[in-house]
């Protein structure tokens, strides 16, 4: 997903000729403003969302996106709440979720699979 | 997991993707065992310091030495409050060493995590103050009704006390992280994937120390398990 300059400056542009500096249009569309897509997929015991796609900072952690998926399926604080990717990987909370989405994305979006988990020993 | 063997296999495998871990075994015992073990050396803020590099499997008697770690960079990291920038080894009494063992129980055919943390003196820390370096001990604040526990046990190889993280649960969890695949299936989004639940068990050992990880202080590296996803 990087930004990628489609210009063609060549090597020896001669100074007077003014190149054109900014990225064309179709290379920004899917990373405007660094947000991506996800796509929450309910797993297991675990509530479906109404809205299941959305678009997120690629900056976020991934503790930043479990916080936010918690506050999207109302959850109180003493139920438990897993995240996946790649369907049974929990992802550390500190990695960002601009490297999730280069290591684990399909189609142009990332799939998140959350449970709910219930017990432990 | 269905055997020992198995767990061997995705131990090597885990160790191949991640070589902090090493896997130990020792000669005395008759029949084959063997296990995981990761050291890592934190300071007083819970950083991460450093942590052993070997990928090698060992058939040694004792664990990784720890007059492999490069102390040097130990040294230049801890000197918040000290005044003196003498660069001796005196400065690493804040230190300590994190002992992460991951051993197959044959009762509950799953991986069981163990640990202790040493300070540099091979003294042992008492439980009170592990628990407040874990992260596992914020979720208890937190009144999470369901929690993952620690209790005081025989090492089942060593024979010393270490602790472990009951694994009576481990078994459930992970059915039901592994058979996501069937719901998978049925999802018209989902056209590419291709896995079916048998093929997911050969990441019993990866996606379960995913889980167990961030609670206990283990940070999982992103190279790792893209280097699973990859297999």
């Amino acid at each position: 997903m990087e930004d990628t300059d489609t210009t063609n400056t060549a090597a020896t542009s001669p100074s007077n000729v003014t190149q054109p500096s900014s990225p064309t249009p179709q290379t920004r569309s899917n990373i405007v403003q660094d947000k991506l897509v996800v796509y929450f997929k309910n797993a297991g015991g675990a509530a479906a969302l109404k809205q299941k796609k959305f678009k997120l900072q690629s900056n976020l952690s991934f503790q930043n996106v479990t916080e936010k998926l918690r506050t999207q399926l109302k959850l109180k604080s003493n139920e438990s709440l897993f995240l996946f990717v790649n369907q049974v990987f929990q992802p550390s909370p500190d990695e960002t979720l601009g490297e999730l989405f280069k290591c684990f994305s399909h189609n142009d979006q990332l799939i998140i699979n959350y449970s709910d988990l219930p017990a432990w020993g | 997991m269905t055997s020992f063997q198995e767990f061997k296999n995705q131990a090597l495998s885990l160790i191949n993707g991640w070589n902090e871990w090493c896997w130990v075994t020792h000669r005395q015992r008759v029949d084959e065992d063997g296990y995981l073990v990761l050291k890592l050396y934190k300071n007083k803020a819970n950083c991460i310091l450093t942590s052993t590099t070997s990928s090698s499997i060992r058939n040694d008697d004792n664990q990784i030495e720890d007059n492999d770690i490069d102390m040097s960079i130990v040294d230049s990291s801890v000197n918040s409050n000290n005044n003196n920038n003498n660069n001796s080894v005196d400065q690493d009494t804040d230190i300590h060493i994190y002992e992460y063992h991951v051993i197959f129980s044959r009762s509950y055919q799953v991986p069981v995590l163990y640990l202790n943390v040493y300070k540099k003196d091979s003294t042992v820390l008492s439980w009170s103050d592990i628990w407040n370096t874990l992260p596992l001990s914020k979720y208890d604040s937190s009144s999470h009704n369901i929690v993952p526990y620690f209790s005081q046990v025989e090492h089942p190889i060593l024979g010393i006390p270490f602790y472990q993280l009951h694994p009576c649960e481990t078994p459930n969890l992970m059915k039901q992280i592994l058979s996501v695949s069937k719901e998978e299936h049925d999802d018209e989004d989902n056209n590419n994937n291709n896995d079916t639940i048998e093929n997911l068990q050969q990441y019993f050992l990866s996606s379960w120390l995913s889980i167990v990880s961030p609670l206990v202080g283990i940070n999982i590296p992103l190279h790792f398990l893209k280097y699973m996803s990859n297999k």
